[in-house]
Formats: structure tokens, sequence, C-alpha cells
């Protein structure tokens, strides 16, 4: 049997013969490859530029000492001099820039530039010191290290100086905390071609120069410490575990490095679900297709069983036909992904900056690893839609097909729904167990999964209750048009199951996010009270280094409009190995002025009340509710909090809500702060005016005075958070809306093939003396009854995925108790969008149909 | 010795026995009329000793192979080399021009392209259709979409040609052109045939006439002078 000869005129020429379908499989596929790949590449593309500003240029070293709270004192390498035969180190300091004319963020790195070249052994241990800065012509050697001497001098990566043009000499206006500066081109770091490119937004800097710039003198952030060759791993752990402080962390290169990842991984995995959306949709629209394709052609599967075709042949046949446009498509939907990709990326690196810290990606990068899991995956969810479809055409009876012509089997919808009301209620019932240790909320996944799927299988049975309308109805096109769905066939049912898929998610994710919006407005309402919040220029999230000097808070404080000022300071710290938030304020000033959203703990001024005036001995403070679920601390416990003396006791008086952050947070009194970390430079300021001052006239006023500081009104910054969450969801919305294209598309497919079907009937209505309106009018109220189908079972699949959205993976995920929205207007919006989207699309398709001729031989390219 | 034995056939769907009790045997050279009434059990009796289906009761032996006892490939086998099928609805391939349709049984059976081609060219010529080989199936009549069909059904050189109303959908003319060209092409590929009908005048192009009332046997099989 040659099976190419079987394969060209059965399958490829089929492809030809029906343009039009095999077009639309391959959107299809196209559309939902392309979705996923986008988020995956914006992703790994923000992550990557994440992880860089963590790691900035230190990919050589093996690990990396950090204080757990808090700088460290330069004064500790000293002693490490013995150990460096063994070792090198590297001195690391970090800041934050921002461009004067952008206020575009940019990472600062301080590091040891001249003690750097005598350290390293080998070039390939350190980025530094294989991306040279580039040589002037003539220049040597020495002339770098004379350059360093300029105390504002910066060595800039290529990807900078390629975008900006500025080339060695060349001054960079901007600030650093507050403070205006201008920076010097000294040399530029080259990309080499074995290493990843340098990320744009890092400037290199020799240590002391930036300890000057940023006020910490003797004070670094962490030391990069690289094993030398000749030396065994194991010796060298062993080396450096007894000869450095024990107040301090070691941890491996690696661990810091995928911390980026760690934190953000909430973030990122829920985009990654969101664009399962549209390769899972996409899916049952293959199904459907192939499903379809297989039953048209059932004459043919019925004749090659007569002729005596081997069943697996005729399997292979349909698979065959899968994989080709599996492959096709993917490869599509991989050009499309990538285009798309660079549209979320931004969203996406925006998101990360605001939540996390600076993410400056401007560009999806081509991963090709990405890429070929995308393009597996769109050919997996290929093969697997066309799997049950081609094992029922090598089984197809040949008998009652090729006697009496094809018929369209119609499904046993009682059982359908039967199961799917089961699975429906499975998924209810097991996403409410009890998270089980170690906190991973798989069983709330798997409900979640179990509804998704039982609502689409349910969205088949809503299709008999119009069915009885067409059979109760006196109307003749009410009849004709709504009696087929008393008896739905495969085609009937995978459109209404994958439009209810598309708007249950829509519906379950748009709930969540009105619930998020609605949570996150009564916290800033409750939060926000100050007139003015003041902060470094290019100060952006939790995360950010831009500091206040001490002199400007004293001096804003001193402002003659001003009544009182709330200084607030904000450092990272690890608890238990994880990463987190130590800050403070001024809570005697905001003890009469504010309140904040407890959690636990009761009435916010009680708390303040309390931790003011407690004895200094015994210091209390509030939790973050995301801190108290990370780190399973209660009201009233103890915490035990690292400072640079040594571990000091907190007693837990309250448990807020704070939705700015997902690391958690501890508030404590900001003199007892000041007194444990020996630190008084403010992240923010919330100033409050004197009565009778004018906001706008103050902000503008005081933004004169202080040009490296952002100066917003209480309004403007609850227009900010609102801004940074609407793009927060952005992609979430953007994704929604191509899940809910998608399924549009399949029923207008569906009805296409439900359509051709009914040729005969058409034709006979015709020439009854029925017009191609009323046909098509037949033919829309046919795919309306689909629509509604799937709209009321997508809605009820909605509203239970955003139950277990909000109250368990919400809280699970990212630490926050949302209060629960039914958003009526939204889900009426989204009802009615989808019902116009499915009346537009069906009018063309309709018409189309209505001029269907019953000899089938022609309009079957269609 | 028989080609086609059938011993006390019978079909039941439900509780209901469509088909019982039939016993035939068919020679090499025989042509079968299998005649009776719509719902009579006709189509299934030519299912089943097709081997297109199963019987509830009795056997089928086709060439002393029972074909009721094995295997789905094996009988998927012997529908491939030993039976030829002819149907009332033509079915041929929409994306195989006519010359592919005959081709695509010695496709499955795997002959070379040489002996293919020569047989294909053979049939052509006893249909007298060699001018519309490279024709698609849509573009052709009903009756040459038959002619094709019944060359397809004889090009792997079966051993029984079975053709379910092979007129029913032709009028009368191309109807009787169909018989007359299965009756000469049967003999001349010394192939049984068994032809169902409703139609008695296509029953008495045959040697033999099967009657079937309510899937019973209406006396013994007749034999047409």
């Amino acid at each position: 049997m040659k099976w190419s000869w079987l394969s060209h005129r059965l399958v490829i020429r089929n492809f030809r013969k029906e343009l039009g379908r095999t077009l639309l499989a391959l959107l299809s596929v196209a559309l939902g490859v392309s979705v996923f790949l986008a988020i995956r590449l914006a992703n790994r593309s923000a992550i990557s530029s994440f992880t860089s500003f963590t790691r900035g240029v230190g990919q050589g070293s093996d690990y990396v000492l950090r204080s757990p709270v808090g700088p460290i004192d330069e004064d500790i390498l000293a002693p490490l001099n013995s150990i460096r035969s063994s070792v090198w180190m590297r001195p690391v300091l970090e800041g934050s820039f921002s461009l004067k004319s952008s206020l575009e963020s940019f990472q600062l790195l301080g590091t040891d530039l001249v003690g750097l070249n005598g350290e390293i052994e080998d070039e390939s241990e350190t980025d530094l010191r294989s991306n040279r800065p580039e040589a002037d012509t003539g220049a040597s050697a020495l002339s770098f290290y004379e350059s360093l001497q300029n105390p504002n001098g910066v060595l800039v990566t290529q990807a900078f100086s390629d975008s900006t043009g500025l080339r060695k000499g060349s001054a960079i206006e901007g600030f650093i905390d507050e403070k205006p500066v201008t920076l010097v081109i000294t040399g530029i770091l080259q990309d080499q071609d074995n290493r990843p490119a340098l990320e744009r937004n890092l400037f290199v800097m020799d240590l002391p120069a930036l300890q000057a710039l940023l006020g910490r003198p003797k004070q670094l952030d962490r030391i990069d410490i690289g094993i030398r060759s000749y030396v065994q791993p194991a010796e060298a752990e062993r080396l450096l575990q007894s000869s450095l402080p024990k107040s301090l962390i070691l941890e491996p290169a690696e661990q810091r490095a995928s911390s980026g990842r760690t934190m953000s991984a909430a973030f990122r995995f829920n985009l990654t679900i969101l664009s399962l959306i549209a390769l899972a949709v996409g899916g049952y629209l293959l199904f459907q297709s192939f499903d379809s394709t297989v039953n048209r052609r059932r004459d043919l599967w019925a004749t090659l069983v007569a002729l005596g075709c081997p069943p697996v042949r005729i399997q292979s046949l349909v698979l065959l036909e899968s994989l080709i446009l599996g492959s096709l498509g993917s490869f599509l939907g991989i050009g499309l992904g990538w285009l798309l990709a660079q549209g979320a990326v931004r969203g996406v690196s925006q998101t990360l900056d605001a939540l996390y810290g600076a993410s400056a990606a401007r560009q999806a990068n081509f991963y090709w690893g990405e890429v070929g899991f995308a393009f597996v995956l769109g050919l997996a969810t290929c093969l697997l839609a066309a799997w049950i479809p081609a094992r029922r055409a090598s089984i197809s009876s040949p008998i009652q097909f090729l006697s009496r012509g094809s018929e369209t089997q119609p499904i046993r919808w009682t059982r359908v729904f039967g199961i799917g009301s089961a699975i429906f209620i499975f998924g209810l019932a097991v996403a409410y167990l009890p998270t089980l240790p170690p906190g991973v909320a798989w069983h709330a996944y798997l409900g979640s999964f179990s509804i998704i799927l039982g609502g689409s299988l349910v969205a088949v049975g809503c299709m008999p209750l119009f069915g009885l309308i067409g059979k109760t109805s006196q109307t003749w096109w009410l009849k004709l048009s709504l009696r087929p769905l008393s008896r739905p066939t495969g085609r009937h049912a995978f459109a209404a199951a994958a439009l209810a898929v598309a708007i249950g998610m829509t519906v379950g994710m748009g709930i969540m996010v009105k619930s998020f919006e609605g949570t996150v407005q009564a916290w800033i309402g409750t939060s926000l009270h100050a007139d003015l919040y003041i902060a470094p220029i290019g100060a952006v999230g939790a995360a950010s280094k831009h500091r206040l000097d001490p002199k400007t808070a004293d001096a804003i404080e001193q402002d003659v409009a001003v009544e009182a000022v709330d200084r607030f300071q904000i450092l990272p710290i690890d608890m238990n190995g994880s990463s987190s938030f130590i800050g403070a304020g001024d809570l005697a000033v905001e003890l009469s002025r504010r309140t904040m959203m407890m959690v636990e703990g009761g009435d916010t001024k009680a708390i303040f009340k309390d931790i003011i005036e407690r004895d200094v001995s015994k210091p209390g403070a509030i939790i973050s509710e995301t801190f108290s679920r990370r780190f399973g601390v209660r009201l009233n416990q103890s915490l035990l909090v690292p400072t640079p003396s040594g571990g000091k006791k907190l007693e837990v008086l309250g448990i807020f809500a704070d939705y700015g952050n997902e690391r958690g947070s501890i508030i404590m009194h900001r003199p007892i702060f000041v007194d444990w970390f020996k630190d008084d430079r403010s992240a923010s300021l919330a100033v409050y005016l004197k009565p009778g001052s004018q906001v706008d006239v103050e902000t503008k006023r005081l933004a004169g005075i202080y040009p490296g500081l952002q100066v917003r009104s209480n309004r403007s910054l609850r227009d900010e958070v609102s801004r940074i969450f609407n793009q927060t969801f952005a992609i979430t919305y953007a994704l929604e809306i191509i899940g809910c294209i998608v399924a549009v598309i399949g029923l207008v497919q569906a009805l296409l093939g439900l359509a051709l079907k009914r040729r005969n009937e058409i034709w006979s209505l015709r020439s009854l003396g029925a017009t191609e309106r009323d046909i098509s009018w037949i033919l829309i109220i046919e795919g309306l009854g689909i629509a509604l189908s799937g709209l009321a079972a997508g809605t009820l699949l909605g509203l239970a995925l955003s139950r277990i959205l909000v109250d368990i993976l919400n809280p699970q995920v990212f630490g926050w108790t949302l209060k629960f929205v039914l958003p009526w207007s939204y889900i009426l919006m989204v009802a009615g969008l989808s019902l116009v989207a499915v009346v537009l699309s069906l009018i063309p398709a309709a018409r189309w149909s209505a001029q269907l001729k019953a000899d089938r031989k022609i309009e079957e390219g269609a | 010795m028989p080609v086609l034995s059938a011993r006390r056939l019978g079909k039941r769907y439900a509780e209901r026995w469509v088909l019982s009790g039939i016993d035939l045997d068919l020679e090499p050279s025989d042509r079968l009329a299998i005649l009776g009434p719509s719902g009579c059990g006709k189509t299934t009796l030519l299912n089943l000793l097709g081997g297109l289906d199963r019987p509830d009761e009795g056997c089928v032996m086709l060439e002393n192979q029972d074909l009721t006892n094995i295997t789905p490939s094996e009988r998927s086998r012997i529908r491939r080399e030993r039976i030829g099928t002819i149907f009332q609805f033509f079915h041929l391939i929409p994306t195989l021009t006519a010359s592919e349709n005959i081709e695509l049984p010695l496709q499955l059976l795997g002959w070379s392209d040489s002996k293919i081609q020569e047989r294909v060219k053979t049939l052509l010529a006893s249909i007298g259709l060699e001018a519309r080989a490279h024709a698609w199936a849509h573009e052709l009549s009903g009756g040459e979409q038959q002619r094709i069909a019944v060359a397809r059904a004889l090009a792997s050189k079966p051993a029984i040609l079975l053709a379910d109303e092979p007129t029913g959908n032709l009028d009368q003319a191309s109807g009787l052109n169909i018989l007359g060209l299965l009756s000469k092409l049967a003999t001349q590929e010394s192939t049984a045939l068994v032809i169902v009908t409703h139609s008695e005048v296509a029953a008495k192009t045959c040697q033999k006439i099967l009657r079937l009332v309510d899937g019973k046997m209406q006396g013994s099989i007749e034999v047409i002078p």
C-alpha cells in the first residue's frame, strides 16, 4: 500500500478542496499558539531583564554574601584577606538613577573596578572583565583607569549606547535619589558573543564614587564571591562558612538570581494560565473541526472500510491531516506570537517593575526553547483534538452510511449534561477542600479545571431548552430554526462548549478583577489620607532603592504650608530565606489622621497608640496579610527580626491589608526602626498641609523647590494606583477578548457546517417560496440558540470560577483577601457584546448559507 | 465448490430478528439477485455476505473461510482481496479522478505502478470511459459514476461482487446499461455476482433469484432458465 499516494490524494487534495475550512482551522491553531507564545516570550524577556538587574554584572560568581537586612559594612573585607588565595571577592553597592528627560529608571552598580583587575584570574569568570570597555583609537588600558577617577564616571552597556547614540565622554543628566546629578560616560561595556547581552538600563561605577553619590560611605549591598579554579568547591565552601561573619547570609549565586523568578512566579503563572485560554478554546474548536471533518467525510471512511483499507491506515490519514494543520498553524502562530510579544512585553515588564522592582525590557527576545515548546503544544493540541475523531473514522461502520448516505447522528445530550453536571459539582466540592501542606492549592486548580470542563458539557444540555421552544412554537421559522436544537449534534455541542469556556473564563476573571478593583479602591480610600505624597523621582513600588536625604525631609517638614509629615522608611529583609520588607512610619503623626484596612487586630488608632506607648524593650508592629500568610505569623505572636545588631523581637499587634506588594511587610514605629537599623533615609513622605492650603498650588510650589522629587496630590496618587492596577490587568483583558474571538469563530464554523448539512432542506424551502432573508434568519436564530446556551452555561461557569479565584486562589497565590463583588453590569456587558459579536458574525455566514443549492458538489469547497 | 455459502444466517436488532434462516450457495460463475420489498432485509443480507457485518446466528463461508469467526483486520484483508462492492449512491472519492478511483483498491493492495496502470486501462476500456479517465468524480454523470464504481469493484479481481441496488439512483435506461455491464464483466472476470434489488426487471437479468419477505427466504432459490 502506497502511503504517499493515499495521503496526497485523500489529505492534501482535500485541503485545497475545502480551502475555507482549512484556513479556519489554521487560524484557530495559529491564534492559540500565538497568544500562548506571546505571553511566554514577554514573561521570559521581562524576567530575564529582572534577573539581570538582580545579578547585575555578576554572572561569574559562585556565591553571594549579603545581610539579612540593611547594608554590609565594608570593614568586613579586610579580615577576609586570608582566604583570597582560595576565593576572589567583589564588593557591590546598588543604587538607582532616573533620567532627567524621561524619568526612565536605571540600575547603578558600584563595584571595585580597580581591584577587580588583580583579583580575577580568568577572563571568563566575570562579565565585567570580559566585557571590556571599548578602547578609543590609540588609547591604552591605562586611560581606562585614569578616566575612572572621574567621581561621576559610569560605564554604560552597548545596548544603551546603541539606543541613545551616546558615546564615551557624553553627559547624562538625571537624579540619584532626589539629587540632580550629571554622569559622564567613561566607557562602553562590550557584549560578548558567548554571553547574554547586558541590559540597557545598567550603569556601572567605581564603588567609592557610588558610595559618595548615594551618601552611603563604607556600605555594601552584597559581596560576590568566586572560587578560584584550582580550589575544590567543597573546600572553598568550608573555608567560607568558617571565615565569614555568622550574621551574614551566604547563598549560591544562582539562588539569588532565581529569587527574581520566584518572586514574580505567581504573577507570571497567572498570565501563562490565561494565555492557555486561547489555546484551550482553540483546542475545543479543533476538536470540533476534526470531528466535523470526519463526520462530513464519513462516506469516504466507510467506503475505505468497505474496500478493505486497514483501520490503522484510516486513523493515520486523519492524524496526518491534523499533523499538517498543527505544524502549519503552529508555524504561523509563532510568527504572530513573536509580533504580539513585542506589545505584551511592555505591559508585563511595567507591571513587574511596579510590583517587584526594575525590569525594563523593551522588546521580547526570541527564545528557541519557548518557540519549540509553543510549537509542540500547538501540534499536540491538534493531534489530541483529532485522536478521537480519527479513531471513530477508522471504526466507521459502513452499513448505515453507505446505503442511506451520510447522516449526522445526534448526541445523547442527557448523558452529556449529566456527566457535565457531575464534573461541575465535583469541581466545586474539591476546590473548597482544605489546603494541604506545603500550601499549594492544587485542589483549587483541579476544581477550576473541573468546573470549566463540566460547565462546557452543561452547555450542551441547555440547547434542548431552546429546542423545546421550537417544538411548541406555532411560528414556522421558529420551528425550523430551534427544533434541531432538541436533538443537538456534535457540531452544535462543540460550538456551545467552546463558547461556554471562553465566556466562563472571561466572566470568572472579570469578576475577580472587579472584586480586586473594589477591594483596592476601598483600600486606597482607607489608606491614602495625606494631602501630598513625596518621593524621589523615579521611585516606583516597594522595591525601589530611591531614598530621600533626611535633611530634605526636615526642610519639607519645616515648610510654611506643612502641618505634619509622616516619613515612611522601608528596607528589604530576609525572613527564613524568603525576601520581604520591614518598614516604619511616624505613627504619632498618623494616629489622628488616618486609618488602615485592618484584617485582624481591631481599630487602627488603638493599635497605633499601643505601638507608640509601648516600652521600647517590648516593641510592637503590624504585619501585612501577605506577610502573615507567607510566614505563618498570627496576631499577638512574636516575630524575630534580623537587624545589624542581631535578632530582635516584635509583637504582632495587627494584620493589615496591603495590595501594593506581594512579598509582605512589617510596619513598626520609626524611632525604633532608626535605632535598630541606623538608617533614617525615607522612601517617601506623606505630607499634611495646614488648613486653608491649596493642594494644587502647594504641589507645584514644592515640585519647583525640589526638582529631584515627585510631588503628588492625593488625587493624583489615587489615579496612579488605578492606572497601575488597570495596566496590571490589561493583558488579562486582551487574552480574554482573544479567547472570545476564537470561540465566535468556532460558532461561525459550526453554523456553516450545520447549514451545509441542511442544504437540501434549504433548497426545499426556497423552492417552496421562502426568501433568502427568511432562511438567513432561520440559521441565525439556530446560531443564537447555540450561542445563548453557551452564554448561559458560560456565565454559570464564570460565577463558580470567580468564587474559586477570589476565595481560594488569590489568597493562596498573592496572600490577598478580596471582597467578592458581583458586577452585574460587567456580566451583562460581556453577554451583550458577545451576542452582538455572534450576530454580526452569523449574518454573513447565514446569508452565504441561504444561497446553498441542493447539489453539494458546487458548494463543498467553502 | 461454492465460492460463497451461507448457512442458517440470521441477524437481530434489539429483540427483533430482521433476518433468519438464510441458506445459499454461490458458484464462481453465478449471478444471484436478492429480491424483496423495502425493509425486508436485503441489504442486511448483503452486508453479512460481504463481511461488513457479523451475523447473530449461522455462518458465511467465502472460499472455505468462515467470515464470522475472524478478526476485524482479517475481515478487512478479505474485503480488500476477495470481495468487490458496489453501492447505490456510488460513493466515489471526490478528491480522486475517475481513473484514480479505480486505482484505489490496487493501491490498498500494494500492486506495482505498472500493473496498476495496465489494469486500470483495461477496465476503463471495458466500461467505455477512457476519455473520462481524468475527470473528477463530481464531473461525471450518475451513469458514469456507477460505471466507475463497477470498475473499482472489479479492479482487484475479487471472488465475488456484491451490488446494493446498483440502479437505484439511475434512470431506467442507465440502470439497464449498468446491469448489462455488471453481468458482462462478472462473466468476463469469472466473478460471482450478487445484486440486491426491489425490481423484478432487474432481478430477471440474473440467473438465480432469492426472494426475501420479512427477513425470511420465500421458498428456495429460483433458477431462471
